[in-house]
């Protein structure tokens, strides 16, 4: 990122009229000759090939997504069989491991599926392969049939061994049988051990601490004993009071508990506690767990803490409750016992089991269809063809990294972008419309669009500014000093904005070096008064130096009669500057201003990223950045995808303006 | 090295103002505040990294107070030496420079290639590709599809994701064809009457003979993966992956969180680092690491001064 920016200070030549090259017959000159059926059949294998490889990069085709649910959570289908060849751990996700933690699922099997995965994989680079070997010649048509062959049934062989795992699932699903037996729960009331006492503060809302003694609470230690052998990942502790039993408001429950951490022996935790008035039951989680509609749901992505382990032996805990009534039933909430397992057989593996077929068929097809090479013929290909083919990695690479994101818009229409995106998960134009539903959202929306162009029009403003520095220093007559400042001045355009912001603390904070020459404790990085006029300062001290190369190389580039003519005729400085350089560079300038005006959504995120603190973020918060602190901050992927997507169609639109602008003013576009 | 028409019309423009001047009183005063106004920017971009580094070397406890402001007091290494005491910093440190230096080969070697072959007139649909590449530059996705994309490829918390996506950058690409396009054609002309392919001419003509142009985009790629702090930002959130971040990303979060580090950098640092005069403060822990991330830019400015006119001009308008 930072990369285009240093260069995109000055516009490139884009256009792709190349002089013409003389054309080298240095191969011998092929007959044209006329398409057979065999060449039909080869472009319909190649395009088989293209949708092959493309299918890798899609989580939709993955044939190793085979359990739909585990641990009691579904599974989302994110990952491509492309990841899923790369990282194990895109096929055991979480909710897999845990369950084979809990020893519902055997772990060996999945060896078999991610070995599968990279030989799917393999056999589809194989493939593809053969499809660059095949515009050749006909020895190297009959070579590419051969590869593709070979390619098609090493991903035939894949196919089978996922096969083989999804018809061995039921071998490796056992399911843990009864709760009760595994682990055992009592719980104890200790009264009267209770010390320190609490009362609830309708006004403050919270327990204060009293002299009065509260006699319904009491000290609860409830024991449980892993029998089970292997340790219990994920758990609920369920405690059935019975619906006869009033607390009175949840919240006052969740008070207690918070009031005194749960305890297991000497260590604390932060447990989650959630009340169901209607059944009665009482259930403690760790705060990582959540009972959800009587299921035990993960509720981060983060890796299985200590906390939620219990280990096989005897854990107690402690905890305090209101006085909780005789015979209530305790007992351990286990995810795994209660939810089983779910798999689907998966659908890309039938696609891969067709696009294998289908490869060798066509491929065995050519083989005959393809005249036979003649003996005196090598392996020779047509030069345009191994120009292209030289190319073609660097086409996989611009295609995965530019064009494939454009398919993640599709985030933007659904309800959460780690659910699978499924038509239950679609919402339609939900988050473009949330964007502006709720007056916050949209107060917080409206801030951005000010402070973005707020910083876009201070710069348009001053962007003769680096015009200015070039034609001021050209009338310095000295060339060593002249180069000594732009030597000097281009430095802060090769410091990230990071270190920017270094600086910036060096000299700006309470001690830095302003307060300590000019007295006084300001911190003007915590001081959000003029903020925009501090980022143009910035930017300007950043980025004049470099700006203005461009316009010396243009006054280097105008014409000395012109002063000459014009120092006879009596023009001074002030006259020449004014009516030679100014409008000698003005072409340039005009463009430079019509590619800023068609970038006026980005600013870029770093700058504002890096000055923003508690004080301050709100005028910097702009577009870029909003986007980023949506998805990063809020968690709110979809929501940042629409704004994203609707800058990048406003900013394409005008590009595609100020083009046409810079054809109309110097007679050539930009692309 | 030959004079370029640029530099002709520099030193000519020299001579005849020189010749024409008859100073007028106004000329005088101009002169003045344009020499006064020149002095005094160039040292405001000078100054503030002069700042930090004597702020380094100096006696801590003076620094902390605010008390160095022009020149180094107690001039000591101590803060450097602690720095590199600290495993993270050492590492982060190692991630940019690999990166750096992989990411700015393949760069330079795919620029080199790709420049070459979008300047054949006979590699097949050659037109079409070359837009499919340059329209990349003007338009993309948003920041967010990215990273879902980069996470759905398995580069989130890779070090590959530092390399793959910067092998392809179009606008050195572009640079690099028009530089291309500037050899005379007949050197290849009679390479291939000799019989050389076109991979041959590519690396016995075209590659010996770009390297000014690719020294240039070797030199701004590198400052770019030097500088690059996004990327990490975004793709190296996760617990594992905190050993991939990037000098700058851990600036950043150094920037965000100073105090904790010289608490850190307190305890690790031993006997040495507990006179007063070392003593570390979070304040001296981000001018150090600051200076410590700028000192490798400003080692190869020198180098780089050379290009930036080539690097601005090639492919650029014409005034």
């Amino acid at each position: 990122m930072d990369e285009t920016k240093i260069e995109n200070q000055s516009e490139p030549n884009v256009s792709d009229d190349t002089q013409t090259q003389p054309v080298y017959t240095a191969s011998k000159k092929n007959t044209k000759h006329v398409r057979g059926i065999g060449d039909y059949v080869f472009i319909v294998l190649r395009a088989l090939i293209i949708l092959l490889v493309c299918s890798m990069f899609f989580a939709a085709f993955n044939p190793a997504y085979i359990f739909t649910k585990a641990n009691g959570n579904s599974i989302n289908n994110i990952s491509s069989v492309f990841t899923a060849a790369l990282s194990k751990s895109s096929i055991v996700v979480n909710d897999i491991s845990n369950a084979i933690t809990k020893g519902v699922l055997d772990a060996a099997p999945f060896n078999t599926l991610h070995i599968a995965c990279i030989i799917i994989v393999l056999a589809i680079i194989v493939i593809a392969g053969a499809g660059c070997v095949s515009v050749g010649n006909n020895r190297m048509k009959h070579l590419a049939t051969k590869i593709a062959v070979g390619g098609g049934l090493l991903l035939l062989i894949g196919c089978f061994m996922v096969n083989s795992f999804y018809n061995g699932i039921e071998g490796m699903i056992h399911t843990s049988d009864s709760t009760e037996t595994s682990y055992q729960v009592e719980m104890k009331s200790q009264t009267n051990k209770f010390t320190s006492t609490y009362l609830w503060d309708e006004a403050s809302g919270t327990y204060v601490k009293s002299d009065y003694a509260y006699n319904d609470s009491a000290v609860y230690e409830i024991v449980i004993t892993n029998n089970s052998g292997i340790d219990l990942v994920g758990w609920a502790l369920e405690i059935n009071v019975g619906s006869g039993y009033d607390i009175n408001d949840v919240k006052k429950v969740n008070q207690w508990f918070s009031l005194q951490q749960l305890s297991r022996g000497e260590t604390k935790y932060e447990y989650n506690v959630s009340y169901n008035e209607e059944s009665g039951i009482l259930y403690i989680t760790p705060d990582d767990y959540e009972v959800k509609d009587g299921v035990l749901v993960k509720t981060t992505d983060a890796a299985v803490t200590d906390a939620s382990t219990i280990k096989a032996g005897t854990l107690k805990i402690t905890f305090i409750a209101e006085n909780i009534p005789e015979g209530t039933e305790v007992s351990v909430y286990d995810g795994a016992a209660t939810s089983t397992v779910e798999y689907a057989y998966p659908k890309g593996l039938t696609l891969y089991f067709v696009f294998a077929i289908l490869v060798i068929v066509l491929a065995i097809a050519l083989e005959f269809l393809v005249p036979k090479a003649l003996h005196s013929e090598g392996y020779e290909m047509e030069t345009q063809y191994q120009l292209f083919l030289m190319f073609l990695p660097f086409i996989l690479l611009i295609f995965a990294f530019s064009y494939l994101p454009l398919y993640g818009w599709r985030y933007a229409f659904y309800q959460d972008a780690n659910s699978p995106l499924t038509g239950d998960n679609f919402v339609g134009f939900y988050w473009f419309k949330t964007l502006f539903a709720n007056s916050t959202r949209r107060a917080r929306f409206f801030r951005v669009m000010i402070n973005t162009f707020a910083m876009s029009g201070l710069g348009l403003i001053t962007s003769w500014l680096p015009m200015a520095f070039a034609i001021f220093l050209n009338e310095v007559k000295s060339t060593k000093f002249k180069r000594f400042v732009q030597t000097f001045s281009t430095i802060p355009n090769f410091i990230s904005w990071v270190l920017i912001y270094g600086i910036a603390f060096a000299l700006f904070n309470t001690n830095g070096l302003w307060n300590s020459v000019f007295g006084g404790t300001s911190n003007a990085l915590q001081n959000p008064d003029h903020m925009w006029l501090k980022m143009l300062a910035w930017g300007t001290w950043k980025g004049i130096g470099w700006s203005a190369i461009i316009y010396i190389s243009g006054i280097a580039g105008i014409d000395q009669q012109l002063y000459e003519a014009a120092s006879i005729d009596g023009a001074d400085r002030f006259q020449r500057m004014w009516n030679i350089t100014l409008p000698g560079l003005l072409p340039t300038y005009v463009v430079m201003l019509v590619m800023q005006i068609a970038g006026i959504l980005s600013n870029g995120m770093d700058q504002y990223l890096v000055f923003s603190n508690t004080f301050t973020s709100e005028p910097l918060e702009v577009l870029d950045l909003y986007v980023y602190k949506v998805a990063f901050e809020d968690n709110l992927v979809p929501l940042s995808t629409v704004v994203g997507m609707g800058k990048s169609v406003i900013s394409i639109v005008l590009f595609f303006a100020a083009n046409s602008a810079a054809k109309a003013i110097r007679g050539n576009g930009i692309v | 090295m030959a004079k370029t028409e640029a530099e002709k019309n520099e030193i000519l423009y020299a001579k005849t103002h020189k010749r024409m001047y008859r100073l007028s009183n106004s000329d005088i005063v101009f002169t003045i505040i344009n020499y006064a106004f020149f002095t005094i920017f160039t040292i405001s971009c000078i100054f503030p990294f002069y700042y930090l580094f004597i702020n380094t070397i100096s006696d801590n406890s003076l620094v902390t107070k605010g008390a160095v402001k022009f020149i180094p007091q107690g001039i000591h290494f101590q803060n450097y030496a602690s720095l590199l005491q600290q495993s993270d910093i050492i590492q982060a440190f190692g991630v940019s420079v690999v990166r750096t230096i992989l990411g700015t080969i393949l760069m330079v070697l795919a620029s080199a290639l790709i420049g070459y072959l979008v300047t054949q007139e006979r590699m097949w649909q050659r037109k079409f590709w070359y837009r499919f590449m340059v329209i990349t530059m003007y338009f993309n996705a948003g920041t967010i599809p990215w990273f879902m994309n980069m996470k759905l490829l398995g580069l989130e918390g890779n070090f590959l994701a530092y390399i793959i996506p910067g092998i392809v950058a179009p606008y050195n690409i572009i640079l690099v064809k028009t530089y291309i396009e500037s050899i005379p054609a007949e050197l290849e002309e009679s390479a291939f009457i000799d019989g050389a392919g076109y991979f041959k001419v590519f690396l016995k003509i075209i590659w010996p003979l770009c390297t000014p142009i690719l020294a240039t985009i070797a030199i701004f790629g590198a400052v770019g993966h030097w500088n690059s702090f996004t990327d990490s930002l975004m793709l190296m959130r996760s617990a594992d992956s905190q050993g991939l971040r990037t000098l700058q990303h851990l600036l950043y979060d150094y920037l965000q969180k100073a105090n904790n580090l010289a608490a850190q950098m307190r305890q690790s640092g031993g006997a040495a680092a507990t006179s007063a005069a070392t003593q570390l403060d979070s304040t001296v822990v981000q001018y150090t690491v600051c200076m410590a991330s700028i000192i490798p830019i400003l080692l190869v400015y020198p180098f780089m001064t050379r290009y930036f006119t080539s690097g601005i001009m090639l492919g650029a308008v014409k005034g």
